[in-house]
């Protein structure tokens, strides 16, 4: 049976009855949610893998609780994104960093919005991302990759985040003030 | 030997370890035991707003003006403490209770704080109105627990009990307390001497001592009762006499 052109929806629904049909599911979201990990938590993609296994599997313990009217992709990433925060504030609280050698194409995207200066290296300007995304706290970086890296409308993030669409609205706000703060100081020659 | 992907990974995880998903029911109970939080913190807020007003009613402000030393704590006795830190409890209780349903998320912080205030302080006077304060002061009798040892202090110029006798061309009145004891107060200063002034009734006095078990009173009034219906009962009862 081809699974390829059912929605999000119908594979819940269909998982439900037949195990199998996750795989469908699992498929479908594996890169884009390890890609957010991965931006989010600065790890290898080994460690990665691991959050992202657990992740699945308690997005099929709780398949029961998705309720269609918010799309299948935000409850996923609420999911992941309270496994993510869990390992991140975890390892924190054990005085571990996160550290991985550099992937550009995880930082790539970036919006324009935030006035990164184009005339240098799509690499370096990738890698710059990065650090200034590091250095910022880390309630600023996770709305600014769900908004500009993972292209999540504020309405989206709201219901990741489970915060009204106002505090979210606000929240990117701020976290851009702080984001253009934290680039010129860690880089003021490239203006 | 091939690698497995990750689905594979999870998909053997998951039969192997024979993981299931949790029923719908565990999650439509847990919400509705948000929601139950919710109702009911407010319901027992409400009953807890309403005995608020019945206790600042009960409140003898009057009183504080004629008590010159530590006011404060005069009005910590006599404020109904117990009733607000209740009240903010059930207050922060509803407030959670609402942000974790399922679309409770979605409401600002600040709306779902007013919204739960204005339906608390709403079904207070609601359940006020239709005096069921009263009925539950009548029952547990905390206002007026509260009012009584209050008022049982004649060496901080705080004296209540029953008028027994009306002595010396109404110079004079011989109370008794509530722990039985008798007490001859001085009321010839009184400017006006008040309608409160009769055998039997209950009244509340401050003054100060100006002997063994003399009081020289600087205002009397009528004890206030702890239930609107016992008032106008107190009412009829003393035009009848």
């Amino acid at each position: 049976m081809n699974n390829k052109n059912k929605t999000d929806a119908e594979l819940v629904q269909l998982s439900l009855q037949n195990t199998d049909i996750f795989a469908e599911i699992i498929m479908r979201y594996e890169r884009p949610l390890m890609l957010y990990i991965m931006r989010l938590l600065t790890i290898s993609s080994g460690d990665a893998q691991d959050i992202l296994q657990n992740v699945f599997i308690k997005i099929w313990q709780n398949l029961n609780a998705y309720n269609s009217d918010m799309p299948f992709k935000t409850w996923a990433y609420r999911i992941t994104h309270n496994a993510a925060i869990s390992h991140y504030r975890k390892r924190k609280s054990r005085g571990e960093e996160d550290s991985i050698s550099f992937d550009p194409e995880l930082y790539g995207g970036f919006s324009d919005d935030l006035e990164i200066p184009k005339n240098i290296d799509a690499n370096m300007r990738a890698e710059q991302v990065k650090v200034t995304l590091q250095n910022i706290d880390e309630k600023y970086r996770t709305v600014l990759v769900l908004h500009y890296l993972e292209d999540i409308s504020y309405a989206g993030i709201s219901d990741v985040l489970k915060k009204p669409i106002g505090t979210v609205s606000s929240l990117v706000q701020r976290a851009k003030q702080k984001f253009k703060h934290q680039y010129n100081s860690l880089y003021p020659h490239t203006q | 030997m091939t690698q497995k992907t990750l689905p594979d990974s999870i998909m053997h995880r998951i039969k192997s370890e024979n993981i299931m998903p949790v029923p719908r029911w565990h999650f439509i109970i847990k919400n509705m035991l948000f929601w139950l939080v919710f109702i009911t913190a407010v319901m027992i807020g409400s009953v807890t707003v309403s005995m608020m007003i019945l206790h600042f009613n009960m409140m003898d402000i009057q009183a504080l003006k004629h008590l010159r030393i530590r006011r404060f704590i005069h009005w910590m006795q006599i404020a109904p403490v117990l009733w607000g830190v209740s009240f903010f409890g059930l207050f922060f209780a509803a407030t959670v209770g609402l942000h974790h349903t399922n679309k409770g998320y979605k409401i600002p912080q600040t709306t779902i704080l007013l919204l739960n205030f204005l339906l608390t302080i709403i079904g207070g006077m609601a359940l006020y109105s239709i005096q069921l304060a009263d009925k539950i002061e009548a029952r547990i009798g905390v206002i007026e627990r509260q009012r009584t040892d209050f008022w049982n202090h004649a060496n901080e110029g705080r004296l209540a009990g029953i008028i027994v006798d009306i002595r010396a061309g109404d110079e004079t009145i011989l109370l008794r307390t509530k722990q039985k004891n008798e007490w001859l107060v001085d009321i010839s200063d009184l400017r006006h001497k008040p309608e409160v002034l009769y055998k039997r009734n209950r009244v509340q006095i401050y003054g100060n001592i100006i002997s063994e078990g003399v009081f020289k009173a600087e205002n009397i009034q009528t004890w206030r009762h702890r239930t609107r219906k016992k008032d106008t009962k107190t009412q009829k009862n003393k035009n009848n006499i």
